[in-house]
């Protein structure tokens, strides 16, 4: 195995510094839009697009978001994962623009899972 | 298949974040008379070793559990349908570089549409990671550094949207600028 650099720790501890802003309290939700190929190639841009651009119109200061590779169900593309402080990880899948618009004020915003388009609870811990 | 060259350009920087990058450059050069079309994205993640960049290229080719391996050779086919070719330089330990050349006025070339949400993206996802783009078009060039915006923070932040803001702002004014894509206040203005 190649020895571990400075820069390589440098490069983790950004990385996990970023990853731990949510179970620090900084932000009360973590959304994450998978952006594999599969997911690029699905429409994964304009369900970021939507979200930023939602974030932006109503002034939401504390949701965290993120983006990450295929989540491994390319046929269910574009997916998302919604984490809330405290909450396990819930992924939603084959989102579009108005799909994305729930879910942001449903789950992201007020706390309820949204049960129709959501495909697994708890299926990964990130915090 | 991708529809069009911003989202190429997204799925080749994710590459890059995917292999451990801190520093990713995007250079966009469109050379209208002499009918070229260059697109440049380099990392400073991990590289690849010999065999896997002579591979790097093959569809279906991944060193990852969870990847398609398509994206590369997605490119090589839509840079190639139109009289260009991919190269990819890369030295383990130190980076990446993948430069697709295109006839620009190639009547199968894909548009490049969307670069400002393309960078705003990739920018607002990934605050730690320092972006540089760089768009010329002929003789006007637009640059953009990341760090400037998010200063190298994590999202969550309390003036978000107002970064946001800004950036769209930047990267929309300083694209319309240069002539590669419409100034959005004026299509607006116009519907209203």
């Amino acid at each position: 195995m190649k020895k571990l650099t400075i820069q390589d720790l440098a490069k983790i501890r950004e990385k996990t510094k970023a990853m731990t802003i949510l179970r620090e309290g900084s932000g009360r939700a973590k959304v994450t839009v998978h952006m594999g190929t599969c997911g690029i190639a699905a429409g994964a841009r304009e369900i970021m697009e939507v979200l930023l651009s939602e974030i932006l119109a109503r002034g939401v200061q504390d949701v965290i978001v993120t983006m990450s590779g295929c989540a491994g169900l390319c046929n269910r593309e574009p997916m998302i994962t919604v984490e809330i402080h405290d909450h396990p990880p819930v992924k939603y899948v084959q989102i579009t623009p108005e799909k994305m618009k729930m879910i942001l004020v449903e789950h992201v915003l007020g706390g309820r899972i949204v049960t129709a388009y959501a495909l697994a609870v708890g299926s990964e811990t990130m915090y | 298949m991708m529809e069009d060259l911003s989202l190429h350009i997204l799925d080749l920087a994710e590459n890059a974040l995917n292999a451990g990058a801190t520093r990713i450059g995007i250079a966009i050069t469109e050379n209208i008379p002499g009918d070229r079309l260059t697109i440049r994205v380099s990392d400073n993640g991990r590289g690849m070793s010999a065999p896997d960049r002579r591979r790097a290229l093959d569809p279906f080719f991944t060193t990852q559990k969870k990847r398609t391996g398509l994206g590369l050779s997605l490119l090589t086919q839509a840079a190639r349908q139109c009289g260009g070719d991919v190269a990819l330089v890369t030295t383990p330990g130190r980076g990446t570089r993948v430069t697709a050349r295109f006839l620009h006025a190639h009547i199968d070339r894909q548009p490049l549409t969307k670069m400002a949400e393309t960078i705003m993206i990739l920018v607002l996802g990934n605050p730690e990671v320092v972006f540089r783009y760089r768009h010329r078009r002929n003789d006007r060039v637009f640059t953009l550094t990341s760090d400037r915006f998010t200063g190298g923070r994590g999202l969550g932040i309390p003036d978000h949207p107002r970064v946001i803001g800004a950036l769209q702002q930047t990267l929309r004014a300083g694209l319309a600028r240069i002539g590669v894509q419409p100034n959005p206040k004026k299509k607006v203005a116009g519907r209203r």
